[in-house]
Formats: structure tokens, C-alpha cells, sequence
């Protein structure tokens, strides 16, 4: 067998990533909380970004060859009160957390293999988990992300615009799809690595 | 005595190395296996044996596998 595949060293970097990633989407969870709900308690307001979308028609000076869209996406400078700070946080916050649950169970994974058994019933559990969270967990924190962008949209001054929802919503549920069945497929190939285990656990 | 394994094989290693006045350690130096993995066997714990095991084993102890294992239905 090649001494490389053997070697620890691939398996610690990946360990060590998906622990650096996680300490910092865990990170900014406690600091976008913190921060949102001292603003919202004190009664500040803030200056918050809202992806809203503009008639492209409003805009002059296309290049000749440029095809134009219909409506262009824009950030728009929202001079928020305190419960904008609340819809804020209600946008962001799905997405940092599920992030970081992906983060925990692939770091959980890294490190049974560091502990020298990966083939474990625990890892094929957490690879399906996985799975279904980009599956099901990705599209459902869009949603719920889009529904407080448009709350944010609807408090937004500037006239003629629109809400964000488009089809990028679409397209990362595709990819997030295509991932949680590569993901699936990951966790067989572990149950499958158990059984075999399993079969040769007793063998003399 | 030698103790069924749940498949209802009977490993006679105990009673074969009586007779050659071997210990089990003497006989896991000789056919490179541990002396836990053959305390499995000899105990009708393991659930399978490798043919190279059961070759060493009758190598070593002069016997043929029929000596070394004997099923009971």
C-alpha cells in the first residue's frame, strides 16, 4: 500500500480546517447576536445592506454589445431602526448556522479518523445528517433568509425597486442537492467500510 | 474442555497442545499470530479463520485441520 495514504498528516490538516472554520462561523455567530441585540435593546439604529433589485432601465449608458437584463441586483444602504437590526439577524443568522452544524459534523468525522476508527455506525450517521442538511437545510434557510431580506426590502426608501428573490435561490438549491447526494453517497461507502470491518473484527 | 463457538465449531488447540507440550505462547511464536487473537480462537470466540492461519497452525502443531476443528450440529 503507498505510505502516503497511510500518513496522518492530510487527515490533521483537514482536522485542523474544519476546526479553524467552525471557531470562526461560531465566531461571528456570537458577535453578529451580540451586536444585533445590543443595538435592538438599546434602541440603535444602524446602517444595514439590503439586496433588493432594479428596473435596468433606470440605468443609462449599456455598452452596445452588453445584453440588457431586466432588472439589475443592487445593495441598498438602509439607515435601519431597531427591530431592522431583529430582521437583520433573522437573515443572516440561518445560513452562518447551518454552516457551522455541517462544520461540527465534518469535524467530528475528521477527527474519529485522527482516533484511528472513521469506519463507526456514529460517522455514517453524521455523513447522512449532513446530507440532509444540504438537502433540506440549505433551501429552507434561503427561504427563511429571503423572507427577512424582503421584510428589510419593504422598510427600504429608495422607490422603484424590488425585492431580491430570484433564481440564485434556485441554483444554490441545485448545488446543495447535487453535494447532499455526493454526501450520501460518502455515508454508503462508510456503512459499507463498517460492515467489512465489522466482517473481519474476529478474524484469526 | 473446548467450548462450541455459536456457529457450533469446536476448536481442540487446548487438548492438541496438551499432548505436544507446547504452550500458547510458544505456538504464537511459532506461526505469527498473536497470543490474544489465538486466546480468541482456542476460546470459540473468533468468527472466521484465514486458510494461511489454519495452514500455520497445522504446520506448527503437525496435524491436519480436521484435528484442529470439529463442527457439532
Amino acid at each position: 500500500m503507498d505510505p502516503a495514504l497511510r500518513s496522518y498528516g492530510p487527515t490533521r490538516l483537514l482536522a485542523g480546517l474544519t476546526t479553524l472554520m467552525l471557531v470562526v462561523a461560531v465566531g461571528s455567530i456570537v458577535v453578529m447576536s451580540a451586536f444585533r441585540l445590543t443595538a435592538v435593546t438599546l434602541g440603535w439604529g444602524e446602517d444595514i445592506s439590503v439586496h433588493q433589485r432594479m428596473d435596468a432601465e433606470m440605468l443609462e449608458g449599456w455598452p452596445t454589445d452588453v445584453v440588457q437584463p431586466e432588472t439589475v441586483a443592487v445593495t441598498v444602504r438602509l439607515r435601519g431602526k431597531a427591530s431592522d437590526s431583529l430582521l437583520a439577524l433573522g437573515r443572516d443568522l440561518p445560513v452562518v448556522l447551518l454552516f457551522a452544524a455541517g462544520l461540527w459534523l465534518l469535524r467530528s468525522v475528521a477527527h474519529s479518523t485522527l482516533d484511528g476508527d472513521p469506519f463507526t455506525g456514529d460517522n455514517v450517521r453524521r455523513l447522512r445528517l449532513l446530507g440532509f442538511l444540504l438537502l433540506f437545510g440549505v433551501p429552507l434557510a434561503g427561504i427563511v433568509s429571503q423572507l427577512f431580506e424582503d421584510a428589510l426590502a419593504r422598510n427600504s426608501s429608495v422607490p422603484g425597486l424590488s425585492s431580491a428573490s430570484s433564481g440564485w435561490v434556485i441554483v444554490i438549491r441545485i448545488s446543495a442537492w447535487i453535494a447532499a447526494l455526493g454526501v450520501f453517497v460518502l455515508a454508503q461507502l462508510f456503512a459499507h467500510g463498517v460492515a467489512l470491518r465489522d466482517d473481519i473484527e474476529g478474524t484469526v | 474442555m473446548a467450548v462450541p463457538s455459536e456457529q457450533g465449531i469446536t476448536v481442540h488447540l487446548d487438548e492438541i497442545l496438551e499432548r505436544r507440550g507446547m504452550t500458547l505462547i510458544e505456538l504464537a511464536e511459532r506461526v505469527d499470530v498473536t497470543v490474544v487473537n489465538l486466546s480468541v480462537l482456542k476460546n470459540g470466540r473468533a468468527r472466521a479463520v484465514r486458510f494461511s492461519t489454519l495452514a500455520a497452525l497445522c504446520e506448527a502443531l503437525g496435524c491436519q485441520p480436521g484435528d484442529i476443528l470439529s463442527y457439532v450440529d
